[in-house]
């Protein structure tokens, strides 16, 4: 026999009280003279045997009582080895299933495995018992987050389960489950964990049997069968397939295996659109990569749907397939025109600004830039451009400038740049249509080679941050922006102007970056030049972000765009240059989610796989945009089928055990384990029950066993 | 019908005094006669008795003689003068009392003295024989009228002690009392067994009377102690622990069959039995005594 509360022992001690209020009581005895003490002896003598046996036994339960009290306070329990079916398994029991429904979860027998297990736990219960439901996907579902006696809605509950096909955040659930346990009135507590025991369900910290503290005894039900065999496709890409001609795209697939052998083939199905387009076979090795790759022409523009496919039964289901939404011309068309072209290159107005664009940008598309001198620039170049650069221009002939604004108003972004050509009484002549605010002057502070360049130079210093030019730039290391110089600027009038506002201003309180509104489209005012005369901005690390975002929001395009996302991954979508008043999503199954920007944005986590389209609608029109639409696949860390070790399994489930909640009885065992208190504490309320009839109703028990006798006659 | 309130015994105890208390008690009764059973030298034929030298010879009946050749005299009965002895167990078990009531011992004693006057108020001649296991006081019957103060003197200077011989007690009886008298024996009678009664046969065949007063106190046959108690015999008969609760029953059928079995073998003996509890008044008692006595004709 085990003790759970061995300090509890010591109270045996008390078993010597009865004995020495019995031997007290014999001192503090009254003392009485008594004549017919003849008659007393006589009846004590026939009674003799009768009353030693009575206060023998009045002795013995008086005394058993303070031994079985501390003996069932000490929480004894036997070790018998076996399942536990003893006394707390009767006794009523609050049971909290946690269900790992991450994507690692479907296996050959799919969902219905997991159902069956939480189903059978739930049918076992008795009606006394109560029941929790948690979910333990990356948020913590609670769908019977409390106690309920009502198992048919839990079962309700449990058969309407379907896998999510997301990360897993167990740590979370098992917490979730602790506050639960925490409420319950039971006696007993059980956790009942279904889960397929992978490593990656407890992310990079791991799993800490801590976590299992104030569960209750902690049952865990691996659906997995010890199965750690899996191949997944853990990702999809695409690059332009140079080599193949400038429509073809390279498509690969990445492929992990765990627990194969070596040499495994794996053939790699592709579809575009969801038509088959090819087949992919490739060796990969144990607890390997391999790569499947795939040159592919598509047929026409605009965005598609690419699906790589595998045929794995044996491990997890759910990676054997990913998408991939590709758009094919999404590159911005910019026309630079260049105001102070010059022989040497890195004098040039344009040098930094050609070579910003020409990097790729976030999507991994390089705008498509062509550049025209200014003097050449007729205003026919603007037919398939995006945005338009005026840097550094004197002056455009009038119809170049009628041209121009007429591909504003049509939705075009004009971006003009500040240098010595700038004449403003000129520019507020010729422009006037188009700049957001009029040139009062231009401001020199210092020469570019000046030695006090530092000290009479100005500085970016306000900045819209919520703008989506500038919004980068509120992330850690965006604030190198304001390290950079301004040499000169245009000093605007202040007069307001309808549909322009400020984004950018200088330390001395000069507009740096003017906007203005125009029909559909949008003109940006750079105050000082593109180039490294008026200002170090082009030798900044600050350069490439800005330029690139300026042109990305005068070409209407978001500045982040998404083609592939994790399952449970929080995408911020930028549809500032849609300005609508509702984002709505459109997942694969399920209905429509509705999103109401904020700042240009929305924030939005896909929670199933597949393609997710995207419209945006303003008043009662409601447009799809390709650029928008993503795809999503389960994040490739549940293709991990790394099992937890065993030991620290059993170390859970032990300080699980050692940490119970402590009810008004406290007492329940793991597995195997009997306990013996409720016996004891029976035996202690037979025990009083019995001294009471003996000793508390003897006159009572007396007066019925015989008849007194009458002393009326006397 | 008035019913006559009597003094309680309680009360009566504070009193001091055996004379107060007896008086007080005699002068609240209606004074009883009684006839008494000695012979004397009256007209109405009693019995014959063989003549013994010192005789009266006016008394030997001739025709007896004359038939059975014998000489017999003629006995008369009396109105003569009641010789009586009062006798008091003044033994330690006599000494109980429970919850300040009065003890067995004065209950006794002021018994005796409220007999002795109402003897004397009718000219009798009470005598007080006071005993424990040894014979105590004597006082020869007087019907003088400092008897009753003699009586009670004696009887409020005796000390209830030591153990109980009654049977000794009626042999002194047996012994100095020559004359048919009337002997009243006021005791607890714990001692009294069935060599006591062949004692008192003995009396009886002597022509005496023989009344029993058994003086009872409630505690004695009710038992009425809580709790684990030690009972000291009061004649040394040793100590006992118990739980009076334990015990109540057997010890009250015990005590029953011991106070029924006295009456009975008092009736057997013609005996006068009388019970006399403590917590009830002594007029009950004088009132039982004498009415029993008209009853009985005043003789056996």
């Amino acid at each position: 026999m085990n003790f759970m509360q061995p300090a509890m022992l010591l109270g045996l001690l008390a078993a010597a009280i009865p004995i020495i209020i019995h031997l007290i009581n014999r001192q503090r005895a009254q003392r009485r003279a008594f004549p017919a003490m003849e008659f007393l002896l006589r009846s004590q003598q026939k009674l003799a045997r009768r009353l030693r046996l009575k206060q023998w036994l009045l002795l013995a339960l008086r005394v058993s009582i303070f031994v079985f009290l501390p003996l069932a306070l000490s929480l004894p329990f036997l070790d018998c080895g076996g399942a536990a079916v003893g006394i707390d398994g009767r006794l009523p029991a609050s049971v909290v299933l946690v269900i790992d429904d991450s994507a690692s979860m479907v296996r050959r027998d799919g969902v219905d495995a997991v159902r069956d297990v939480a189903l059978r736990q739930i049918r076992d219960l008795r009606t006394w018992d109560q029941i929790a439901v948690v979910f333990g996907s990356d948020t913590p579902r609670m769908e019977l987050g409390d106690l309920t006696d009502d198992h048919g809605r839990a079962i309700e509950i449990v058969e309407n389960t379907a896998i999510y096909p997301g990360s897993t955040a167990l740590d979370r659930a098992l917490a979730a489950a602790r506050e639960i346990q925490q409420t319950s009135q039971q006696p007993v507590q059980r956790t009942v964990w279904i889960t397929d025991l992978a490593v990656a369900g407890w992310g990079v910290a791991g799993f800490d049997p801590s976590m299992a503290e104030g569960l209750g005894t902690l049952e865990v039900v691996d659906i997995s069968d010890g199965n750690a065999t899996n191949l997944a496709l853990t990702e999809l890409d695409y690059i332009e397939a140079d080599d193949a001609g400038s429509d073809a795209w390279r498509l690969s697939a990445s492929l992990q295996a765990w627990g194969y052998e070596a040499g495994h083939a794996v053939e790699v199905e592709l579809l575009v659109d969801g038509v088959p387009v090819g087949t992919a076979v490739t060796e990969i090795s144990a607890e390997g990569t391999a790569l499947a790759s795939w040159v592919h022409t598509f047929a026409a523009g605009g965005a598609h749907t690419v699906t790589a496919r595998i045929q794995d039964d044996d491990g997890i289901l759910s990676d054997n397939e990913r998408q991939l939404r590709i758009r094919l011309d999404q590159g911005i068309r910019v026309l630079l025109v260049n105001g102070d072209a010059r022989a040497v290159q890195y004098n040039d107005e344009l040098f930094y600004l050609e070579r910003a664009l020409g990097a790729s940008f976030e999507d991994n598309a390089a705008a498509t830039v062509n550049t025209v001198t200014a003097d050449r620039f007729s205003g026919s170049e603007l037919s398939g451009v995006d945005v338009v650069v005026l840097a550094n221009v004197a002056g455009l002939p009038a119809t170049t400038v009628t041209a121009l604004t007429q591909f504003v108003e049509q939705g075009g972004g004009l971006l003009l740049t500040a240098g010595d050509n700038v004449d403003p009484a000129r520019w507020n002549n010729l422009f006037a249509g188009l700049l957001p605010k009029p040139v009062r002057d231009i401001t020199r502070l210092s020469a570019a080679d000046d030695p006090d360049v530092a000290i009479k130079s100005t500085r970016l210093a306000e900045l819209d941050a919520r703008h989506p030019i500038f919004r980068v730039f509120s992330l850690p290391g965006g604030e190198s922006i304001q390290s950079v110089m301004v040499f000169a600027y245009l000093l605007l009038e202040p007069a307001p102007v309808d549909g322009a506002r400020t984004l950018a201003s200088f330390g001395d309180g000069g507009p740096a970056l003017v906007e203005r509104r125009l029909g559909e489209g949008r003109v940006l005012l750079l105050t000082t030049s593109i180039d490294y005369d008026w200002t170090s901005l082009p030798i900044r690390t600050t350069f490439l972000p800005l330029v690139q975002r300026m042109v990305e929001y005068l070409a209407q395009q978001g500045g982040t765009t998404v083609t592939q996302a994790a399952v449970g991954q929080r995408l911020q979508l930028d549809v500032e240059a849609w300005t609508p008043d509702r984002v709505i999503v459109l997942p694969p199954e399920g209905e429509r989610v509705v999103l109401l920007p904020e700042d240009g944005q929305v924030l939005f986590t896909p929670r199933a796989t597949g393609l997710h389209e995207v419209l945006v609608g303003s008043g009662d029109s409601e447009s799809a945009v390709d650029s928008l639409s993503f795809t999503a696949n389960i994040p490739p860390v549940e293709s991990d089928p790394t099992r937890l070790d065993e030991s620290l399994l059993l170390q859970a489930q032990t300080v699980a055990a050692n940490s119970r909640p402590q009810t008004e009885t406290g007492t329940e065992l793991t597995a195997g384990q009997r306990s013996l208190w409720p016996v004891l504490l029976f035996c202690v309320l037979l025990v009083l029950y019995a001294e009471t009839l003996i000793s508390v109703r003897r006159r009572l028990w007396e007066s019925f066993r015989r008849k007194r006798p009458d002393l009326e006659g006397l | 019908m008035t019913q006559k309130t009597f003094l309680d015994p309680r009360a009566l105890s504070k009193l001091g005094s055996m004379r107060i208390v007896s008086r007080s008690v005699v002068e609240g009764m209606i004074t009883g006669t009684h006839r008494n059973p000695n012979r004397g030298s009256s007209v109405e034929f009693a019995e014959y008795k063989e003549y013994r030298p010192g005789d009266d010879l006016r008394h030997v009946d001739w025709r007896a003689w004359g038939r059975l050749d014998r000489y017999y005299v003629k006995q008369f009965e009396d109105e003569t003068n009641v010789r009586s002895f009062l006798m008091v167990d003044s033994s330690a078990s006599m000494n109980f009392s429970w919850e300040g009531g009065p003890s067995k011992h004065w209950y006794a004693s002021a018994l005796a003295a409220s007999l002795a006057w109402l003897q004397l108020g009718q000219g009798d001649a009470p005598g007080l024989f006071v005993f424990d296991e040894r014979p105590g006081h004597w006082l020869p019957p007087s019907s003088r009228r400092a008897q009753i103060d003699d009586i009670c003197r004696v009887l409020d200077a005796t000390p209830a002690k030591g153990r109980t011989s009654i049977e000794a007690a009626l042999g002194r009886i047996a012994e100095r009392v020559h004359a048919r008298s009337m002997v009243v024996l006021i005791s607890d009678l714990l001692e009294f067994g069935e060599d006591l009664l062949s004692m008192a046969r003995i009396l009886r065949r002597r022509g005496m009377e023989v009344v029993v007063f058994h003086v009872l106190d409630r505690a004695e046959f009710e038992l009425p102690y809580e709790g684990l108690t030690i009972f000291e015999g009061l004649e040394g008969e040793g100590d006992l622990l118990v739980d009076p609760d334990d015990i109540r029953t057997a010890y009250q059928e015990a005590f029953l069959a011991h106070a029924n079995r006295m009456k009975q073998l008092c009736g057997s003996a013609d005996l006068e039995y009388f019970r006399a509890r403590t917590d009830k008044p002594i007029e009950e008692v004088l009132l039982a005594f004498i009415q029993g006595r008209r009853r009985s004709g005043g003789r056996r």
